[in-house]
């Protein structure tokens, strides 16, 4: 059984947080359909032309970067595994300091796709391919299991715990997102993770506020009440509690951090959002801006794991679900003192906000990819034209994003959250090293891209499947079988060092075409001071 | 003298003046970047180096009810984001008005700055 599926099972069907959740859902339209109205370029639906400034760009990238997941299982990972949870939260600010390295030569390349990015090294449509291969395989899972998780949330508000509840709600919350896209282009995309941002922050600082006040502002109190009712006292504070404390759990602990650290930073979605920025610069700030404002949500987020400890006790956390996801509404709940409480409608807003946002880009980056590499360089030979191009696009968000929503009921009473730590260790071991090499490796060869990028990807999915996320243990996919000799549920420590050796090994063992020695010429003066190189498509 | 060489006390040709102005900013925005490289790889590693070493007491108290584990957290999160607004603010200083200046230039001649020279 899913946490969703857990979560769903709780009662609250309730008028307030009802009305609310209608209320963020219409707002949310409305912001689409006028934010949407002038996509009519290619420019203007994938990249809202580059006009967002750096205020906006920074609140847009902070929300990206608050996956739904993010927000229920860091709050459950601190609460369950004290240090350890506190130690994945620095992890996760930590990955905007790589976004941070790269965002500027991002956008000054120009491109706003991943296969463009890798195209504007190497000569060819390999690239284009492989790069919406990658994209596909990133997005898709995510999709997935924010899809779920959305479906759940609804449930559980509209109180409905029948059989088939969540699913219904998937489907039709599913549909109602993927319209978002297709009609706000990115810049609604944008406006729906300002407001995000703006009500995420808001819930978090409120449950933060409310669960401190109950301690009398005291941290000392806060900290020792945590320890006392984590049911491991002496333990709480110390590594191990995630994945055990042998050596074996701490390499996986490490492992975590890597995939954090490495993945979170380049997924397609934040790629997207970095070419929206008015010019490498206005990218660069944002990042810092987003930096800041990250540190902040985390460190709430740890306060508000602490307080659910302390107020609930571990035991009632993990036996509502182990994973300890449903703890933010089980403390929002018991501070309101009851399930009508303005602080459970708040985190209830915030869980679909957060849910719609992501979808939202991961639709844009992955119809990107479809309609912008695929069809319009590799298919049509840039023949295609700007409209039949922006058709395409639209086309690919709903097509994609209903795939996703009928694999989300599909999939529904599956384990499947590994599956988003899974698309962060593909984005950290194929998409990190291919951009590392192609915005700073001057001996980088087509071969050696496409080692990364396809060398990495079958590494990924080999030891994913033969590890214990996938079998071997009551919350993998499959539970009931056995077939994993991988020990670490997190393949990232493996696979990250994998696909930077398979790029250096592939442009050595091949030689660089002349074209593509001119190619790197002209990126590294683009990557310096932006605009596009000439003759660049 | 060789018949490449410059006369002295002759200006560079703009090309050749805008190759150096790029080799300098490459270099000072790649010191800046390994800089805050550096900065984050031991924000992250320290806490990470530390949980591998077995026998170093983390849940010990240091400081009232705070435990050296929490310390090590929260100076890593004060560094990274000490280190994100010092790379900021130095790539505003060192490289943003270079970076303006060439691109003014580049709008007037592009070939020697695309490498096309």
């Amino acid at each position: 059984m899913t946490s969703g599926a857990i979560l769903a099972a709780g009662d609250s069907g309730l008028f307030a947080p009802l009305m609310a959740f209608l209320l963020v859902v219409i707002v949310s339209f409305l912001l689409c359909l006028v934010a949407g109205m002038d996509n009519d370029t290619v420019a203007d639906f994938f990249t809202a032309n580059r006009s967002l400034s750096v205020t906006k760009n920074a609140l847009a990238l902070s929300g990206d970067f608050i996956f739904t997941t993010a927000l229920l299982s860091a709050v459950g990972a601190v609460s369950l595994a004290g240090y350890d949870g506190m130690f994945v939260a620095i992890s996760a600010i930590a990955s905007l300091g790589v976004l941070l390295l790269l965002a500027e030569p991002l956008r000054n390349t120009g491109r706003f796709t991943l296969g463009a990015i890798l195209e504007s090294r190497v000569t060819g449509t390999a690239t284009r391919v492989a790069g919406t291969v990658i994209t596909l395989a990133v997005c898709m899972p995510v999709m997935v299991v924010q899809l779920t998780v959305a479906g759940d949330v609804t449930a559980y508000v509209l109180g409905l715990n029948r059989p088939g509840a969540a699913e219904v709600c998937t489907a039709l919350i599913g549909a109602l997102i993927v319209s978002f896209a297709a009609f706000g282009g990115m810049r609604g995309s944008s406006m729906i993770e300002i407001v995000k941002v703006i009500v995420v922050f808001g819930t978090v600082v409120a449950v933060s506020w409310a669960a401190l006040s109950r301690f009398h502002w005291d941290l000392g109190i806060l900290l020792e009440t945590a320890a006392g009712h984590s049911g491991r006292a002496q333990s709480f504070y110390a590594p191990g509690l995630l994945y055990g404390d042998t050596m074996t759990g701490r390499l996986d602990l490490v492992s975590l951090c890597v995939t954090i650290v490495l993945g979170s930073a380049v997924f397609p979605h934040i790629l997207l959002r970095v070419s929206a920025s008015r010019n490498g610069t206005s990218a660069r700030r944002a990042s810092t801006a987003a930096v800041v404002m990250i540190t902040l949500f985390y460190g709430a987020m740890v306060l508000t794991g602490l307080s659910a400890t302390a107020t609930l006790g571990a035991a009632v956390i993990a036996s509502h679900d182990p994973q300890g996801n449903t703890a933010l509404f089980l403390l929002a709940n018991a501070l309101a003192g009851s399930g009508t409480g303005l602080l459970f409608t708040m985190v209830a807003c915030a869980a679909f906000v957060t849910v719609l946002g992501t979808v939202a880009g991961l639709t844009m980056a992955a119809s990107a990819s479809l309609a912008h590499d695929l069809y319009a360089r590799v298919c049509s030979r840039g023949g295609g034209g700007e409209r039949s191009e922006l058709n395409v696009a639209r086309a690919a968000v709903m097509t994609f994003g209903l795939v996703s929503v009928y694999l989300a009921v599909v999939l529904h009473h599956w384990s499947i959250v590994a599956l988003s730590l899974f698309a962060a260790a593909l984005t950290a071991s194929v998409i990190l090293p291919a951009l590392v090499y192609s915005l700073f490796w001057k001996g980088l060869t087509r071969t050696g891209l496409l080692w990364t990028l396809y060398g990495s990807l079958a590494c990924c999915v080999v030891l994913e499947a033969f590890g214990p996320a996938v079998s071997g243990g009551p919350l993998a996919l499959f539970p009931h079988r056995d077939f994993h000799w991988f020990p670490l549920q997190n393949i990232a420590l493996v696979t990250v060092p994998v696909g930077f050796f398979l790029g250096w090994a592939g442009s050595l063992l091949s030689r660089r075409s002349d074209a593509d020695h001119d190619r790197y010429v002209e990126t590294q003066t683009a990557l310096l001071i932006g605009g596009k190189p000439p003759g660049s498509p | 003298m060789y018949i490449h060489d410059r006369p002295p006390g002759s200006r560079p040709p703009q090309a050749a003046t805008d190759h150096l102005a790029l080799q300098h900013l490459r270099r000072t925005s790649g010191k800046l970047r390994v800089r805050l490289l550096v900065l984050n790889l031991s924000a992250v590693g320290v806490p990470l180096l530390l949980d591998l070493i077995p026998g170093i007491r983390l849940a010990a108290p240091v400081f009232g009810p705070f435990t050296l584990g929490m310390l090590v957290l929260g100076t890593a999160a004060l560094t990274l984001v000490v280190a994100a607004l010092w790379y900021e603010r130095a790539c505003r200083v060192h490289c943003d008005p270079r970076a303006e200046e060439l691109r003014g230039r580049a709008a007037a001649s592009e070939s020697a700055l695309w490498g096309r020279s």
